[in-house]
């Protein structure tokens, strides 16, 4: 019996969480679908993240004590996607054709530009999506060291939240023996 | 069909070929399956479909571990192995079904060496090289940084190379 | 007979043999990696080595678990599973049928309990993914705060210097009757200092 009442709460739960977030993560204004880009195969990619909702809440709980402003900043977050790529990995073309591609797409999509730089071989594009006021999605191409870097955040973002916590983090050292 | 079994049927071939090629003797593989699909059995309803596979590798691979030092503690009291051919006594008692796999001399001094190497150097290569897993992959099974199992990688080969090189007469130079 | 620095170079070069058979290696070094192999047998065996060894390992093949290993799995949760029904059946059936079980519930109840999925809290490896995903999540905020920031520096060079620092220092060279000077290269604003130091000279 204590099973079955169990399982009439977990279902509501989730019923009610289903309700709150019925939107699939494709419409919500902040999404941009890296995967379309297509000039980034599985086996080239040195690193993949894609990070969801629910999971970013859990993320928010447990650091809620430790970090509360990372915090904050996940549980506002709908999803995390990264695609890195070595450059060497990669035809010049190809990553040239998938950056276009994007920056196109972007354009097309209504997203804005907020920042680009282009110098010696390296370039970053970064864009914003706003919807109602708010910064609703980031989306970055980049080349930069080496590597391809696509990432998309979607979900409410404080700019001045997200500044302060970048301030404060470091980028493991790649290398390799 | 239930959802349990079709999981068994879609993930068992993966988690035996990881003990088979860790531990290196069938019986103790078949063991680590029974352990691992046991395990699988009792968690089935929390465990999240889009996370089974890594769940599961991730299990097999402890089981794996487990086993290998209860191995080493026991061995303490036995005729030192450093080759394993005892391992290798105990596989032919079996039928082996990894055996045709093991036919040339190469691929054969190739698994004895890989069984040499330390962990997680060992669980990285196989994961890696013979179950095609990406580093992320890799990474989130064996809860270390990316940039940790592309070290653990190229460094299980060098040894592989170094085992490798003396028994082809392939001696490195310095 | 090899030099002291071409043993030195294969050493060293002993160390990114992996990494080049990946094709992971920068491509300034990678290219001089293969111009030694051109030229040393010894290292160029060793390439091969890693090569073979490689794709050896990369052709071994998946194996399939031994039948009666399934079937002896499979059986023994199909045997639980049915009894845990049993119980469920005996739960729901009417009252005083219910009623009439008594004892041999109880020793029923007991058995199954020992049978069914354990309730005990999530086993240590969601904690685990928790913290994965956390990693990962601060790796992505990482390369975003290194990519904003490149950006920033390259518009501080490219904007603040040459759109705002360098014609600054022509319009004050000019206000002191100094003659005319190059705008400053592009480069950290201390340049700007340099531009001082030769305005007071001349």
């Amino acid at each position: 019996m204590h099973r079955l009442r169990r399982s009439i709460l977990l279902l509501s739960m989730a019923l009610l969480a289903s309700t709150l977030h019925a939107q699939p993560i494709e419409e919500h204004p902040g999404y941009f679908p890296i995967d379309e880009l297509q000039f980034l195969s599985p086996d080239d990619l040195s690193v993949e993240i894609n990070l969801r909702g629910a999971m970013l809440r859990l993320i928010g709980k447990v650091a809620a004590d430790d970090d509360p402003e990372f915090a904050q900043v996940m549980k506002n977050l709908e999803a995390i996607r990264v695609q890195i790529a070595p450059t060497d990995r990669l035809q010049a073309d190809a990553i040239r054709k998938g950056l276009d591609t994007g920056v196109t797409m972007l354009e097309n999509m209504g997203w804005y530009r907020m920042i680009l730089t282009r110098d010696e071989g390296e370039e970053v594009h970064i864009y914003g999506r706003e919807d109602e006021g708010d910064l609703q999605g980031l989306t970055v191409l980049a080349i930069e060291d080496g590597e391809v870097i696509v990432l998309n955040l979607v979900g409410r973002i404080d700019p001045d939240q997200l500044g302060s916590l970048m301030s404060g983090l470091d980028l493991p050292e790649v290398t390799v023996e | 069909m239930t959802g349990f079994e079709a999981a068994v049927a879609r993930h068992q071939r993966r988690v035996f070929s990881f003990a088979h090629y860790f531990l290196g003797n069938p019986s103790e593989a078949e063991d680590v399956v029974q352990e691992v699909l046991l395990r699988l059995w009792q968690n089935w309803h929390k465990l999240d479909a889009e996370r089974l596979e890594p769940w599961l590798t991730r299990v097999t691979r402890n089981a794996c571990y487990d086993l290998l030092r209860k191995r080493r503690s026991t061995s303490r009291y036995m005729v030192p192995d450093p080759e394993g051919h005892a391992t290798n006594q105990a596989t032919s008692d079996r039928p082996d079904p990894g055996a045709k796999a093991e036919a040339s001399d190469f691929r054969k001094h190739l698994l004895a060496a890989l069984r040499k190497l330390d962990e997680p150097m060992r669980s990285v290569l196989i994961l890696r090289e013979i179950q095609g897993l990406k580093y992320q992959e890799i990474a989130d099974i064996l809860e270390m940084p990316l940039n940790t199992v592309r070290v653990y990688l190229h460094r299980g080969r060098q040894r592989l190379r170094k085992q490798l090189g003396r028994v082809y007469d392939h001696v490195p130079t310095g | 007979m090899s030099r002291p620095d071409d043993k030195t170079q294969c050493q060293d070069l002993q160390l990114r043999i992996e990494a080049f058979v990946d094709k992971e290696l920068e491509r300034t070094e990678a290219t001089a990696l293969q111009e030694h192999l051109e030229i040393c047998p010894a290292c160029a065996r060793q390439v091969r080595l890693a090569t073979e060894i490689r794709q050896e390992l990369r052709g071994l093949p998946e194996l399939d678990t031994p039948q009666h290993v399934l079937d002896s799995v499979l059986g023994t949760m199909r045997r639980n599973e049915s009894r845990r029904r049993s119980w469920l059946d005996l739960f729901r059936a009417p009252g005083p049928a219910w009623i009439a079980v008594g004892a041999t519930a109880a020793a029923a109840l007991f058995a199954v309990m020992v049978l069914m999925p354990s309730q005990e809290p999530a086993p240590p490896e969601h904690s685990a993914e928790v913290e994965i995903a956390t990693e990962e999540a601060r790796l992505a905020i990482a390369y975003l705060d290194k990519l904003t920031h490149r950006a920033a520096r390259d518009l501080r060079e490219d904007v603040v210097q040459k759109r705002v620092v360098a014609p600054a220092a022509r319009g004050l060279s000019r206000s002191l009757n100094a003659p005319e000077t190059a705008a400053p290269k592009s480069g950290p604003v201390s340049d700007y200092r340099d531009l001082n130091d030769r305005t007071r000279s001349s």
